[in-house]
């Protein structure tokens, strides 16, 4: 079996880590809305994102 | 930011934290600039699950952030594991054959299988056990092939097992310092922005040199605010999302 422990811990040495594909290789979870929705917990919120880049252009 | 305003992207939020939060901002570094949202919360984990994007917008979460701190958690999590693994397994397997890629075979390690075919995706280099290699349109039909096989395995395989993982993943908010929780959100406006950067305060106070530099403010279409202590930031943004 994959030791998918080890891959995580790793994973910065797999290429294309940040990719799509990468991120399957080290067999993470999409949280994308058809994966969620069965879930049924969406609603409307409010909330707060905060970040070190202005980020408005 | 204002790209993901009203489009499907995702964006990781707050809506509970202490001080630590405006210390570090979600999953960045050091805080600059805090936006009040609302939108549709896809998910929500009691804490931070350390969620990232790819280049496609589509936000991923390990399962090393499910819990493991007692036995019956530990069982839950590697159950899950295991489906993961192989369902990797059989798309090496499935692959491996439809493709004919060289070292692919069962005889070579598990991680080595994983580590030849996505680095060999990544690089544009996929060799077949005849000596020779994909083409780019072959290259992008694997790797197409690959996602939907993932994406559909996932659904079928962990879809009965994503409310355990939602609710049982994040950061332990008391001993870990990553005190907030983690609110997936999509369909986003962005409803105020405050900032504790002093050159935005400069920006308002119409330092030319200021504006010259940060363009971006002038033409900013949201309501930007200075403020330049904690605990009156705290209190505005927690009687936002109150």
């Amino acid at each position: 079996m994959i030791k998918l422990t080890s891959l995580i811990s790793e994973k910065l040495n797999i290429p294309g880590a940040s990719s799509e594909i990468g991120y399957i290789a080290i067999g993470y979870i999409p949280l994308s809305s058809p994966m969620m929705k069965r879930l049924q917990i969406s609603k409307p919120i409010k909330a707060v994102h905060g970040t070190t880049d202005i980020g408005l252009s | 930011m204002e790209r993901i305003e009203g489009s499907k992207k995702s964006i990781s939020t707050a809506t509970k934290w202490d001080d630590v939060f405006l210390k570090t901002g979600v999953g960045t570094g050091v805080y600059t600039v805090f936006a009040c949202l609302e939108g549709n919360a896809v998910v929500h984990f009691d804490g931070d699950v350390f969620s990232d994007t790819d280049g496609s917008g589509r936000r991923w979460m390990g399962l090393h952030m499910a819990k493991a701190d007692s036995s019956q958690t530990r069982a839950a999590r590697m159950k899950i594991v295991k489906k993961v693994d192989k369902l990797l397994n059989s798309i090496l397997d499935k692959m491996a054959k439809k493709y004919n890629i060289v070292d692919l075979t069962k005889k070579n390690s598990a991680n080595d299988r994983i580590r030849t075919l996505f680095g060999g995706i990544k690089n544009g280099n996929v060799f077949t056990n005849d000596n020779h290699h994909l083409s780019d349109t072959q290259v992008n039909k694997l790797k197409s092939e690959i996602i939907k096989l993932y994406m559909d395995g996932i659904e079928k395989d962990v879809g009965n097992d994503l409310e355990w993982v939602v609710n049982n993943s994040g950061m332990n908010r008391e001993t870990s310092g990553y005190s907030w929780d983690e609110v997936i959100l999509n369909s986003v406006k962005i409803k105020k922005v405050y900032t504790t950067r002093d050159f935005v305060k400069k920006d308002f106070d119409k330092n030319q040199e200021q504006a010259d530099k940060y363009p971006q403010l002038k033409k900013s279409k949201f309501d930007i605010e200075y403020v330049d202590d904690i605990k009156k930031l705290d209190s505005k943004l927690k009687k936002w999302v109150k």
